[in-house]
């Protein structure tokens, strides 16, 4: 009796689950699905299938968007920014989350605050210190300095409620054992917050590779352009240019799901191995 | 030694070199700000063109986001020191970064003279010339010529539309035979920027009528709904909208859609402009014959507005000079001389559709239909003078389209409709 | 004496070598120019004129007397709420299945992923048409009278849309976040608790959920400070349609700006928002991580 009740909820959860799936992607199948008609077709009838799987829409937004180009000034600018971010936010927020001296309660208060500015609040003063001021703008290296800054707050309030949860104990054995503080971060604590780190690198990755103001107003030479900037061409004053938009989109994305697909394995990977420590 | 000379001869090298670098003339770079979306593409075939043909100026494109972001990066390019060199906007923004502007002159700028009557005085405020238009654009109410010829059984003259009346009867035929008479496009910069300045054009055919109008409203002298021109031109609304093809859901503004719609024949007229054109072209199975018919406000033939069709410069060609070297200035004015009034420049843009209002454009050049109904009304000196909408700036078609939109969807009356309009001009009033 | 010199000089060097790198750029790249915006907002400034009068509280004054922001800030506040409240609730539930052993979980944490993977700007896009054109088709198929025109040229039902496309896209979102948390319960931990008798609800609430504390202190902040600063789904979905009524907050003000030119007030409002989204996500993180439980 109990396993047959335990059997029908396990079947109506699995397909409640995909049912919601379903729902969830339908957009995406409705982008990848246009993605090989026109955009005419695409306004009439946007379920119909396609006429054949042409890759007309994909080679033309390749060729508009100058694929490569874009994508290594996205890639270099993304990987870097991001791989930085998680470095300096952790080892603040470690020291944020062991030390409760006063000027660490401020700085704390200050970081969570900063999440809430508006970015046009910023925008102007910050365009006029680096550009009219420091003559500093139109600069890969500028934007990275950038997202570090902007990347500080969020990355550094989700690994600072993480690091709570790890006993200061391994920290203490491994303080005694003679180790540095440096080194007690990286040996120990690091490892053990892998799955917060794959968790802030996909959230900033996804953040910093579709980001579209702060490139727009940093990057202004057409050689810099990143992914979306290059996407520009697809919109008119008054309407939008859907098939090859569709085609861009799905281009775009690519590179990020595989990223997605990565860091989940490495996630549970993370999380065997702390079960199995 | 040995050495020695080796060393020598590097120097002599790395002396020569650096001279050759040195003397080498380097590119003068500049920067075009373009905010009319579509044609990013022509202008980056263009100056790669001009490139080609001048390798040491470098133009590069800055292509602006939809929409609103346009006025925010303008701004921004400014505020960090990075003013574009060139730029193609709005006679409204040409009026706010006055001040930044290079003037053109006899002097710099010669070529003017090459310009249709009208069109210098146009980019003229405060008596200085600021800036020159790449294209002149019209519009009405647009009609499928197919659609409607074939419910009159022949040929349609457009001609006999110049009363409020003759307008009602055409609709109410076109509506007898089945097929929606027209369509409103739910947006608020086509009702608010395009229908409603009607109102403030039609005061009188010198710009000066409209803005002098607007200064009334502005100092709130002047009530909206006093005017028998407003009213009459909400009338004449009220009856478009009686046979809007859009009117179960008035306020989706999809101009794939519309346009789409309006070229399969599904609706015998569209209140929209020439540019229609530059959208209709990428579809198939659509119709090619179109033409304007006007949108008359009273039944008075004889009354300014009711036969005549908007001719508009839409957007100018204006250079920075706070931000800007001479010779970057110079560059810049040399390519908008060629852009504009020399036969490879203007062909870029004549052959994406637009009509160049320069009097040395290639007789030959075939326009689409649209803009050919525009050039027949212009050429039989029925348009209507639309200078006053280049002071219209800010939010103004913004608030004012919103009203409309509201209006149309029957969801405030025209009282409140009126006062909306008023109380938005009052505001501005510094 | 020497003994706490020596401890100080230490802890400021551990400090800066710990948290110097990124303090340095949060400071040099948001906190400065925050001021220095601050500052811009008691003068006249405007990336046009390049003037820098002080001209006292007058902007602040501009922005209480602008009736359409104080309206616009009401309306925000009722969409973040249903927001926020919505996609926590569905991201919740789906951490929960998605680490409840489903058979394809890693497949499913993909899938529901997968909105995120497209920048606010397009996403607008492609739901506007799918509101005007998918839903309107279903709609009329069904003779299904609220879906028969489209969600976006009605007020009410436009900022409902909203709230779809945000729950849509932040449920997955919020759901990562979520599953780090169940994932770094230590196991040991629910088995302990069943051990000593706790099984199925009992066990959520009592169990489950304090650990759970620190994930849901960052997701309900995530989901109230972008919610209150939605921009740029919101230009792209609705522009404000119908006539202006899903202007919200962060649109507002960015119109007031650059399009009205009124960019002194725009920044003074962009201030007044952030002092009152601050004020309301500072107080949410201090009273929950009260109830912070360490491990």
């Amino acid at each position: 009796m109990i396993v047959e009740r335990n059997l029908v909820g396990k079947l109506a959860k699995h397909i409640f689950v995909y049912l919601l799936l379903l729902i969830f992607i339908t957009p995406f199948f409705l982008i990848i699905l246009n993605s090989f008609k026109t955009t005419q077709q695409f306004v009439t009838s946007p379920f119909a299938l396609p006429a054949s799987f042409s890759l007309v829409n994909y080679a033309n937004a390749f060729a508009r968007m100058s694929f490569l180009s874009a994508f290594a000034n996205s890639f270099i600018i993304t990987s870097i920014s991001v791989v930085l971010i998680i470095v300096t936010s952790a080892m603040t927020a470690h020291l944020l989350a062991r030390n409760s001296w006063k000027v660490n309660k401020v700085v704390y208060a200050v970081l969570v605050a900063s999440m809430i500015v508006p970015f046009q609040a910023v925008m102007i003063p910050l365009v006029s210190i680096y550009g009219n001021t420091l003559h500093l703008m139109n600069s890969k290296w500028i934007l990275i300095f950038m997202y570090v800054g902007f990347g500080q707050a969020f990355a550094m309030f989700i690994f600072h409620g993480f690091i709570k949860g790890i006993p200061l104990e391994l920290e203490e054995t491994a303080f005694i054992d003679g180790c540095t503080k440096m080194q007690t971060f990286f040996k120990v604590v690091f490892p053990l917050l892998s799955p917060v780190v794959m968790t802030v690198l996909v959230l900033d990755v996804l953040w910093i590779w579709n980001d579209y103001l702060l490139p727009a107003l940093v990057l202004l030479s057409p050689s810099m352009r990143t992914l979306p900037l290059s996407t520009y061409s697809f919109f008119s004053s008054y309407s939008v240019d859907y098939a090859p938009l569709m085609a861009g989109l799905v281009l775009t994305i690519v590179p990020v799901l595989v990223v997605y697909v990565f860091t989940q394995k490495q996630i549970i990977k993370g999380v065997v191995q702390g079960a199995i420590k | 030694m040995r050495n020695a000379k080796v060393l020598f001869m590097l120097s002599v090298f790395a002396i020569a070199v650096v001279q050759i670098a040195v003397c080498a003339p380097k590119p003068v770079k500049i920067t075009y700000f373009n905010t009319s979306a579509e044609v990013n593409q022509v202008f980056e075939k263009m100056f790669a063109k001009y490139h080609g043909l001048h390798p040491d100026v470098v133009i590069e494109l800055i292509p602006t986001a939809i929409g609103e972001g346009q006025q925010e990066k303008l701004q921004a390019l400014y505020a960090s020191g990075n003013a574009p060199t060139c730029m193609n906007v709005d006679p409204a923004n040409v009026l706010q970064y006055k001040a930044k502007l290079l003037e053109l002159t006899n002097q710099n700028a010669p070529w003017m003279s090459v310009a249709n009557e009208g069109v210098v005085s146009a980019g003229t405020f405060d008596g200085k010339v600021f800036g020159l238009p790449f294209s002149v654009q019209g519009y009405g109410l647009l009609y499928n010529k197919k659609v409607v010829d074939k419910v009159y059984g022949g040929k349609f003259n457009p001609a006999t539309i110049n009363t409020r009346n003759a307008l009602k009867a055409f609709l109410e035929k076109i509506d007898a035979a089945g097929i929606p008479a027209t369509m409103l496009f739910g947006a608020n910069w086509s009702l608010g920027g395009h229908y409603l300045t009607l109102t403030y054009a039609v005061q009188g055919p010198k710009t000066s009528d409209g803005t002098d109008y607007l200064d009334k409203l502005i100092a709130g002298k002047a009530k909206i709904e006093d005017s028998p021109i407003f009213q009459g031109y909400m009338d004449t609304f009220d009856l478009l909208a009686k046979y809007n093809y859009n009117k179960s859901d008035p306020l989706v503004a999809d101009f794939n859609k519309s346009v789409q719609a309006f070229g399969e024949g599904k609706c015998a007229t569209f209140f929209m402009g020439d540019w229609t054109w530059t959208t209709m072209v990428m579809l198939q199975n659509v119709d090619k014959d179109y033409g304007f018919i006007p949108v008359p406000w009273s039944n008075n033939p004889s009354d300014y507005g009711n036969s005549q069709v908007v001719m508009v410069l839409p957007k100018f060609n204006v250079i920075d000079k706070s931000q800007s070297s001479p010779e970057q200035q110079k560059a810049a004015l040399d390519f908008l001389k060629w852009m504009l009034t020399e036969r490879d420049g203007q062909q870029f843009l004549l052959d994406a559709g637009f009509a160049m209002p320069y009097k040395n454009v290639r007789p030959d050049v075939k326009y689409n239909m649209m803009t050919q109904s525009i050039a027949s009304y212009a050429k039989a000196g029925k348009t209507i003078n639309l200078g006053c909408f280049s002071y219209i700036s800010g939010d103004a078609w913004t608030v004012t389209g919103n009203l409309m939109l509201q209006y149309l969807a029957k969801g405030i009356d025209r009282k409140q409709l009126a006062d909306g309009i008023d109380k938005y001009w009052e505001s501005t009033n510094k | 004496m020497m003994g706490s010199n020596n401890r100080k000089i230490r802890n400021i060097g551990y400090f800066l070598s710990f948290a110097g790198p990124s303090l340095a750029a949060f400071i040099l790249v948001l906190l400065a120019p925050f001021v220095y915006g601050v500052v811009l907002t008691f003068t006249n400034y405007s990336p046009l004129s390049e003037s820098r009068e002080f001209v006292g509280l007058r902007n602040f004054a501009a922005v209480f007397s602008d009736a359409e922001f104080i309206r616009q800030f009401l309306k925000t506040i009722v969409y973040v709420l249903y927001a926020t409240v919505l996609s926590n609730v569905v991201a919740f539930l789906l951490a929960a299945l998605l680490t409840s052993g489903i058979k394809g979980e890693n497949f499913l944490r993909g899938g529901f992923f997968t909105p995120n993977l497209i920048g606010g700007i397009v996403l607008g896009y492609i739901w506007k048409f799918i509101f005007a054109n998918v839903f309107t088709q279903i709609g009329q198929s069904l003779q299904f009278r609220p879906l028969m025109t489209s969600m976006l040229t009605n007020p009410d039902r436009a900022i409902l849309a909203m709230v779809i496309v945000t729950v849509w896209q932040y449920a997955g979102y919020l759901m990562v976040i979520y599953i780090a948390g169940f994932v770094s319960i230590p196991k040991e931990i629910p088995e302990a608790a069943a051990l000593d008798g706790a099984t199925g609800l009992r066990k959520v609430i009592k169990v489950i959920i304090p650990l759970m504390v620190p994930s849901f202190i960052i997701c309900l902040f995530i989901s109230l400070s972008r919610g209150f600063m939605v921009y740029d789904f919101n230009l792209a979905l609705t522009n404000g349609d119908p006539y202006g009524s899903t202007r919200l907050a962060a649109m507002h003000i960015y119109q007031k700006a650059f399009q009205a030119n009124r960019y002194a007030t725009g920044q003074a409002e962009a201030i007044v928002l952030f002092c009152v989204v601050a004020a309301v996500a500072v107080t949410q993180v201090v009273v929950s991580k009260k109830f912070e439980v360490e491990a």
